[in-house]
């Protein structure tokens, strides 16, 4: 072997040997920091809530349910855990892992359209799968090329929006976390003019649902189901609405409750697009929530 | 097999490890399998065409060569350009003409049927059918002698680190590379793999996390605001940009470890002060081989002004065809080719107005920046947009319906983070002209060590990984 092959591959070595141990040790400091963000999963994970009114479900629930507005309205206080993306089965392993570090809340809404929603958030949450033993197991069940990367090479874990949002959201609270654009014109245009079609409901997130329903009845939480507005132009579409509502029920239990905001709201303003409201949309949904008595806390002990 | 997939991680250290342990024939034997292999991981069948036009244009030079008379000459040079351009045609431009040949006959009131062929185009083959003519051409010019060997000329065509998507490297610059064995150099593998780090970086971190954003909103232009138009047009530039000069950066940083120069591709182009600037500097082995092979052949500026710009005018449109089957490439070259035109015209006149401005140095570059640059990027529209009546709506719409609002913008996460990384590019870039920093880094192995360090780890928490393909592969 030539002295200069000698010497590449002595450089190759200890830029390896670098690079791993950057790596652990990069991540080892991210690990400790993740927990101290204000970032909503970073405040589930880190434990010590007191009883709140926690919300759960995907972007339409992150947009549609503003908590600063429920919170102010409503006298109590809210956490948004939704998150885009979130499909049941995810905010399934997050509650659970949720309610295993913190107090029991007053009060949960779950907005059910996430039964729509594939499982791609699990990639985004790799970074909180060392905190949260639920959804690490969920990870490795439906993820497990993603895990397995982020074993080998730790950082990879925080590749993503979410870290990016831990990060930014490291000093300051993230739930006034909405959309703030409107729907262009013409996108209404095209929901207008759109084909029909059929709300989905995956298999394993009606069975997710109907463990969440499980659960908080074990737990005596209070559990609210609520469907946010769509775009009234889109949803006019969908053939399937009072059968996928069914469906949505026929999952959380016979005895409950849906409370169908889907057709509440018409002006286009309040939209940013086709499935979500934006905060002028949001903030009067809120007021019309509390109205309705969504907060109420009644202290009853089974699901509605 | 794409550079950015698992499979060359594997193949390539394998390949360098092979090429250590074999010596002379055995190891031209080992590069040329090696090379079909990496070009049969894509489509197997596509093969015999890249050996058919090897053969052709191998034994064609043989036999150029001894040829006294020109007549002759010239005519076998024909027969191999031709064959050359029709196969191109075929594979490239088929259902382009049908589809042009119909629009044509459509107004002036025909109706010509509908003609669809299964054709897959062939990767790479833009690239190494322009490698495989110039070879001819310089034979035929005399300004290269003949390769003996058919073995080393198939080499220096299919090498796998150039065959799919360039750059373009004259066979008079890379054959005789392929005559003596290379010798592994530590200083130069170094180099090599600090090129193809920053390449992958430049590709995976930026270009394909560029990628979403600028797909998405140039796929429904009509639906998005004029800020995030026009947004997108400034990431497509850079994810271009990135894409094309990361993949070429690999490329070469692989050929450097493997002993081979195959020359520079991409200079800093949008650091360009003028037009003829920004063709040296982007995309180089094509723009010199355009100077070279067809404005030279077309008199270039030796046949007096107006035909210089046409000539001018010719080449650019011909490289935006190269770029691909479509009308929107071509505007994209012809826009290209006025913007030279223009600067050449205007050349003096712009001297003089700069003498008259007297405005410092540092400002009047900038100021040539920020327009070259600008003048590029809405070039860029027409690459980009699947048609003519997408780019004027993205033309339109960055010129109705901005309201300058960040609000409107989507994705801000994502959008927050691309600018990061492009003010990234923008920093190393500017900081590469300062020959004492660049000095500087490269007399302390502990700083180049930490760069590349933080390259891989920035690309694990950066990067996009989608197994994106490279945009050129397309060409």
């Amino acid at each position: 072997m030539g002295v200069s092959l000698r010497a590449g591959l002595l450089r190759f070595a200890v830029l390896t040997a670098l690079v791993l141990a950057g790596d652990r040790g990069l991540a080892a400091l991210f690990d400790l920091a993740l927990p101290h963000s204000q970032f909503r999963f970073s405040l589930a994970a880190r434990g010590g809530q007191p009883p709140k009114v926690l919300l759960l479900g995907d972007s339409r629930a992150v947009n549609g349910l503003y908590a600063p507005e429920l919170e102010r309205l409503g006298g109590v206080p809210v956490l948004n855990l939704g998150y885009e993306g979130m499909s049941t089965l995810i905010a399934e392993a997050v509650l659970r892992d949720y309610l295993e570090r913190n107090a029991p809340p007053r009060l949960m809404l779950l907005e059910v359209s996430d039964v729509t929603a594939p499982h791609t958030l699990l990639e985004g949450l790799t970074c909180y799968s060392h905190l949260s033993p639920a959804l690490s197991a969920l990870a490795d069940q439906r993820s497990p090329v993603t895990q397995r990367a982020a074993r080998l090479v730790h950082l990879y874990a925080y590749n993503g929006e979410v870290p990016l949002r831990a990060l930014y959201y490291a000093r300051r609270s993230d739930q006034d976390l909405i959309n703030r654009h409107h729907i262009p014109p013409a996108l209404v245009e095209e929901a207008r003019a759109e084909a029909d079609f059929d709300l989905p409901a995956l298999p394993e997130n009606l069975a997710a649902l109907g463990r969440i329903a499980v659960l908080a009845r074990e737990r005596r939480i209070p559990l609210r189901f609520i469907v946010v507005p769509y775009l009234p132009e889109h949803l006019a579409h969908a053939r399937n609405w009072d059968a996928w509502l069914e469906a949505i029920r026929g999952a959380a239990g016979s005895d409950a409750r849906i409370w169908d905001y889907g057709h509440a709201v018409t002006d286009h303003e309040q939209f940013a697009d086709r499935v979500h409201l934006n905060e002028l949309g949001a903030t009067p949904l809120a007021a019309r929530l509390v109205a309705d008595g969504v907060l109420a806390i009644d202290g009853a002990s089974a699901p509605e | 097999m794409l550079f950015n997939s698992l499979a060359f991680l594997v193949f390539f250290p394998a390949f360098l490890v092979a090429q250590l342990a074999t010596r002379g024939a055995v190891r031209i034997w080992l590069t040329l399998f090696a090379s079909y292999f990496f070009y049969a991981w894509w489509d197997w069948r596509l093969l015999p065409l890249l050996w058919f036009q090897t053969g052709l244009d191998f034994f064609v030079a043989r036999r150029l060569h001894p040829m006294p008379d020109a007549g002759p000459r010239r005519r076998l040079l024909a027969v191999s350009l031709t064959t050359n351009l029709l196969l191109l045609a075929f594979f490239k431009y088929f259902h382009f003409g049908v589809e042009s040949t119909r629009g044509l006959a459509h107004l002036f009131g025909f109706e010509l049927p509908e003609v669809t062929l299964a054709i897959v185009l062939p990767v790479g083959i833009s690239f190494y059918t322009f490698q495989s003519m110039s070879y001819v051409i310089d034979v035929y010019r005399g300004e290269v002698e003949p390769e003996p060997s058919l073995l080393r000329f198939a080499a220096s065509v299919a090498l796998f680190v150039h065959l799919v998507a360039g750059p373009i490297v004259r066979a008079r610059h890379l054959l005789p590379q392929l005559r003596t064995d290379r010798v592994f150099d530590a200083e130069v593998a170094t180099a090599g793999f600090e090129q193809a780090l920053w390449g992958f970086f430049k590709k995976i971190a930026i270009a394909d996390s560029l990628a979403g954003f600028v797909d998405a909103r140039f796929a429904a232009p009509q639906l998005q605001d004029g800020t995030t138009l026009l947004l997108t047009v400034y990431f497509y530039a850079i994810q271009i940009y990135c894409d094309f000069s990361g993949y070429t950066d690999i490329a070469l940083g692989c050929a450097k470890i493997l002993g081979y120069d195959l020359g520079v591709n991409f200079d800093r182009p949008y650091f360009s002060t003028s037009f003829r600037d920004f063709w040296r500097r982007w995309h180089i082995s094509l723009s010199s081989w355009l100077r070279d092979y067809l404005y030279v052949s077309l008199g270039g500026n030796r046949r007096g002004v107006p035909r210089a710009y046409a000539n001018l005018l010719v080449t650019m449109l011909i490289g935006g065809l190269w770029h691909g089957a479509s009308w929107t490439f071509v505007a994209w070259g012809g826009l290209h080719g006025l913007y030279l035109v223009v600067e050449r015209a205007l050349g003096p006149w712009l001297g003089r107005a700069q003498a008259a401005l007297s405005a410092p140095r540092w400002l009047e570059k900038l100021a040539a920046r920020l327009f070259v640059f600008h003048a590029v990027c809405f070039a860029w529209i027409f690459f980009r947009a699947q048609s003519f009546a997408d780019a004027a709506e993205v033309i339109r719409g960055i010129a109705t319906r901005s309201e300058l609002s960040f609000a409107q913008v989507p994705n801000k996460f994502a959008v927050i983070k691309i600018v990061g990384l492009v003010a990234l590019l923008v920093t190393v870039e500017a900081m590469s002209f300062r020959t004492s920093f660049v000095a500087h880094l490269r007399a302390r192995p502990a700083l180049r060590f930490a760069a590349a360090s933080l390259l891989l780890w920035g690309i694990a928490i950066l990067g996009t990984f989608s197994g994106a393909n490279f945009i050129y592969f397309q060409f």
